[in-house]
C-alpha cells in the first residue's frame, strides 16, 4: 500500500513538473524586442490624436532640419543705449535687464492690421526709438491687438525666449510703451548638425502627455530656446516650438521640444565659473 | 477482482515511468535544442527589418561619413567647416539619392584605386571602417549585397557617384538620380579649415597623415549619467528582474536565463555597462551586424546626437561620439558602444555618459604633430608601421578641476595596433613584447 501511495505521488510530482516544463518550452524566451515599444506608422498616431479630439495641421513635415548649438555672451547691452533714444522716453531695468520706453511725441497706428504691422516695423527700425530694432522680427502667434510681439533673429535662426524680445503696447491706435530685451549677437558653438522631424517632435509630445486632449495644434516651427547659462555665456539650441490652443478656454500655450534629442525642454541651472 | 487490480498497478507504474521518463525529455530538450532560440533569430529578422523601414533617419544619423578631403592650391587636404558642415551636407543629398542601375566594379588595383584617392576631380567622403552596399536600399538593389566600401567619391556630375573600399583597392560606379551635390562642391571650396594630407595605406585601408604641425581646438562639455534604473528598465523592462551584487560592487540585472545587465558600482566614478543576451544563432552577415547594431543603440536610450559608427572588426560593430568631426574616446581609449557577436550571445559593452551642454571655445588649442613623426617615435619605441591598422587624431577625455561634471577633450593621436586602440602616449608606455610574441605565434600558426 505504501508502495502504491510513493508510485501516486511520483506520478502527480512529475506530471507537474512535465505540465511546467512544457509551459517553459511553449513560451518564447523573452527578448529585447518585448521591452520595445512597437512602432507605430504616422497614421495610426493621427488617428489616435483625433480620437483624443486633437486637431493637427494637414502638413507637418517628416523631415529632419538641421540647427547649431548658439552662445551669446551675458553683458547688458541695451543699458548704455538709452542716450541715443533721442524719440522715446527711456529707461534701463538692472534688475531685469529690461529696456522701457515710451514716445515723447504720439505715434498714431492705421486701423488697417497690416498697415499696423508695416508702421511698427518703421517705428522698431528706426535707432532713435528702439536700440538694435532691426534685429526684431514681428511674430503674429505671440501677439494680441494690444500687444505686438517681436522676437530676435540671428544670422541662425530666431531666438524664442523673454532675454529676446520686444513688445511693443498699443491702445486706441496708438503706441503707448514698449518693453526691449537683448542677448547680443549669437554665434555657433558647435558645427550644424541634424534634427528630428517635426512631426517626430508632435509625437514625442503626444507620447509624452504633453499634447492634451480636446487642444488644437496651431502651429510648429524651429526656433532656438535658451537652455542654460556657463561661463558667462547663454546657450541656445534648437528647438520645435509647438503653439497649442484648448479648445474649450481657447487659451495658447507654447512648448518646446528639444529637437536633437525629442524630449521637452526642461531649463537647468548650471552655472559654471572658470 | 484480482486481475483487475495487478491490471492498475501496472497502469500507475507505466504512467509515472512515463512521466519521469518525459520530465527528462524535456528538460534536456530545454537544456539543449537550438529550437527555442530559432524563435530569437526570426524575432531579430523582423527587428532589423524594422530598423531598415522605420529608423532610417537614426540609421543614417549614425552612417554619417565622418571626414572629408578635396583639394586646395593643387594639395590634397582634409576639409572641416563648423558652420557648413560638409558630411551633413552629403548625407543629405545622398539619402534622396536612388540607384539608377546595379553597382559596377570600375576598379580593383591599388595603383588605380590610388590614382581616384589622389584626383583633384572628386571629393572624398570617408566612414571609419567599411560599411556595407545593402546598408542603404536606395542606393544598392539587392538587399543581400554584402559588399563593403569605406569611402565616397563625388566626382562633378551628379549623377554618377564611385565608392571604393580601401582594403580591397575596388571602386564600384552607380548611377544615382534625386541627388545635388552642388553645395555640397561650393562648401568644400569655401571651407573654412584645410589641413594638408597624404593618404598612406596602413593595415586596415588608408590614414590621413597631416604633413604639418596643427593647431587642434580643445573643448568642453558639461557631461551627465542617466541612472542605473534607467538602462535596466530599457534593457530588461520592469518585471520579473532580478538582482545579484558581487563583491567588486558591480550589480548583475537578469531577466529569465537568456537576457542580463551588469551595472558599474555607484561608488566607484565608472560608468560602464554590459549587457549579454544569450542566444544560440549564426553570427549575422556584416550587413545584418550592422543594422542589429543600430537596433541595440537604440534599444540602450543613450543620446546619439554626436554618436557615429567607428569600427566593424570581425564580429564587433563598434559606435563612438565625434565632436566636431574628431572621435571621443572614454577613459584612455574606450568606446562609447561595442557590439559583439558570437554563436552563444550577442553583447554590449557601453558608456553612459552624454555630452550635454557644450561650452564655447575659450581659445585654448593643442599642437598635433605631423603623423609622420609620430610614426617614427612610436618605431623607434617598437611599434612599427607594418604593424599599425590605422592612426589618426581622437579626443582624450580629461575631468576639469573647476566642476564635477565639466570635462575638456583634448587632441591627440591615437593608434590602433593589434586590434586595439590606444592613444599614442599609451602605446609608447607599453611593453610590446607580449603583443610581439603573439603576434609570432599566429603568423607561424597561420604558415603551418
Amino acid at each position: 500500500m505504501d508502495h502504491k501511495r510513493i508510485e501516486w505521488l511520483f506520478l502527480i510530482v512529475f506530471l507537474l513538473i512535465d505540465i511546467y516544463l512544457g509551459i517553459e518550452i511553449l513560451r518564447s524566451p523573452v527578448n529585447l524586442s518585448g521591452s520595445n515599444t512597437p512602432t507605430r506608422s504616422v497614421a495610426s498616431i493621427r488617428s489616435e490624436m483625433k480620437s483624443d479630439n486633437i486637431d493637427l495641421p494637414n502638413q507637418i513635415s517628416n523631415m529632419p532640419a538641421s540647427g547649431y548649438y548658439l552662445a551669446t555672451k551675458n553683458r547688458d547691452f541695451l543699458s548704455d543705449k538709452t542716450d541715443a533714444l533721442t524719440n522715446v522716453e527711456a529707461r534701463y531695468s538692472k534688475n531685469d535687464n529690461t529696456l522701457y520706453a515710451t514716445p515723447k511725441i504720439s505715434f498714431f497706428l492705421s486701423k488697417n492690421p497690416k498697415e499696423i504691422v508695416e508702421q511698427l516695423n518703421d517705428f522698431k527700425n528706426n535707432s532713435k526709438n528702439v536700440p538694435y530694432g532691426k534685429k526684431f522680427k514681428y511674430e503674429p502667434d505671440m501677439s494680441s491687438d494690444d500687444n505686438y510681439v517681436f522676437v530676435q533673429s540671428s544670422d541662425y535662426g530666431d531666438i524664442y525666449t523673454n532675454s529676446a524680445q520686444l513688445t511693443i503696447n498699443v491702445k486706441n491706435h496708438q503706441i503707448m510703451n514698449y518693453t526691449e530685451t537683448y542677448m547680443g549677437t549669437a554665434s555657433p558653438v558647435r558645427e550644424l548638425q541634424s534634427t528630428i522631424s517635426a512631426w517626430r517632435a508632435v509625437r514625442a509630445m503626444y507620447t509624452n502627455r504633453e499634447l492634451t486632449n480636446n487642444s488644437r495644434l496651431m502651429r510648429i516651427k524651429l526656433g532656438y530656446s535658451k537652455l542654460t547659462e556657463v561661463r558667462g555665456s547663454t546657450i541656445l539650441l534648437p528647438t520645435w516650438l509647438v503653439w497649442i490652443e484648448n479648445k474649450t478656454t481657447k487659451n495658447i500655450t507654447l512648448k518646446r521640444v528639444n529637437a536633437y534629442t525629442a524630449q521637452m525642454l526642461q531649463l537647468s541651472a548650471y552655472n559654471v565659473e572658470k | 477482482m484480482k486481475f483487475k487490480f495487478k491490471f492498475g498497478d501496472f497502469f500507475l507504474g507505466l504512467g509515472t515511468l512515463i512521466v519521469i521518463i518525459l520530465s527528462a525529455v524535456l528538460w534536456i530538450f530545454i537544456m539543449t535544442s537550438d529550437q527555442r532560440f530559432s524563435n530569437i533569430g526570426q524575432n531579430q529578422d523582423n527587428e532589423s527589418k524594422q530598423v531598415r523601414s522605420h529608423n532610417t533617419k537614426s540609421l543614417y544619423d549614425l552612417y554619417i561619413p565622418t571626414t572629408s578631403y578635396g583639394f586646395s592650391d593643387g594639395k590634397l587636404c582634409q576639409l572641416y567647416d563648423s558652420k557648413n558642415n560638409l558630411t551633413l551636407e552629403f548625407t543629405k543629398e545622398i539619402k534622396k539619392a536612388k540607384a539608377v542601375n546595379r553597382i559596377k566594379k570600375v576598379i580593383k588595383s591599388q595603383d588605380e584605386y590610388e590614382k581616384y584617392l589622389n584626383s583633384p576631380k572628386y571629393l572624398q567622403l570617408v566612414y571609419p571602417d567599411e560599411i556595407t552596399f545593402s546598408l542603404f536600399n536606395r542606393l544598392n538593389k539587392s538587399t543581400k549585397d554584402n559588399r563593403e566600401f569605406n569611402r565616397f567619391f563625388v566626382s562633378n556630375s551628379n549623377h554618377w557617384i564611385y565608392l571604393g573600399n580601401d582594403q580591397t583597392n575596388e571602386i564600384y560606379r552607380v548611377k544615382i538620380k534625386g541627388a545635388n551635390f552642388d553645395k555640397l562642391r561650393k562648401y568644400a571650396k569655401t571651407a573654412r579649415t584645410k589641413h594638408e594630407i597624404r593618404l598612406v595605406r596602413l593595415k586596415e585601408g588608408y590614414s590621413a597623415f597631416y604633413v604639418k604641425n596643427i593647431n587642434a581646438k580643445v573643448y568642453s562639455y558639461l557631461t551627465n549619467h542617466q541612472s542605473y534604473s534607467y538602462f535596466v528598465s530599457r534593457l530588461l523592462g520592469t518585471s520579473g528582474v532580478t538582482s545579484k551584487t558581487n563583491k567588486t560592487g558591480q550589480t548583475v540585472y537578469s531577466l529569465n536565463y537568456y537576457t542580463r545587465l551588469r551595472v558599474p558600482d555607484p561608488n566607484s566614478g565608472k560608468h560602464n555597462y554590459l549587457y549579454t543576451h544569450f542566444e544560440k544563432n549564426k553570427i549575422p552577415n556584416a550587413t545584418n551586424r550592422l543594422l542589429d547594431s543600430v537596433y541595440y543603440v537604440h534599444q540602450i536610450g543613450l543620446t546619439e546626437q554626436d554618436l557615429r559608427f567607428f569600427d566593424a572588426d570581425g564580429s564587433n560593430v563598434s559606435y563612438l561620439n565625434y565632436i566636431e568631426g574628431i572621435p571621443v574616446f572614454l577613459n584612455k581609449h574606450d568606446l562609447q558602444v561595442k557590439t559583439t557577436f558570437s554563436t552563444d550571445a550577442i553583447t554590449v559593452a557601453f558608456n553612459s555618459i552624454n555630452f550635454q551642454i557644450p561650452i564655447p571655445f575659450d581659445g585654448q588649442t593643442k599642437e598635433i604633430k605631423p603623423t609622420a613623426d609620430v610614426i617614427s617615435d612610436l618605431t623607434a619605441h617598437g611599434l612599427k608601421q607594418s604593424d599599425i591598422q590605422r592612426i589618426g587624431v581622437g579626443f582624450k577625455m580629461e575631468d576639469d578641476s573647476s566642476h564635477h561634471s565639466l570635462i575638456n577633450l583634448i587632441p591627440t593621436y591615437y593608434v590602433k595596433a593589434y586590434g586595439e586602440w590606444k592613444s599614442m602616449d599609451e602605446w609608447k608606455k607599453q611593453d610590446l613584447t607580449t603583443y610581439h610574441k603573439f603576434d609570432n605565434r599566429v603568423k607561424n600558426n597561420g604558415v603551418k
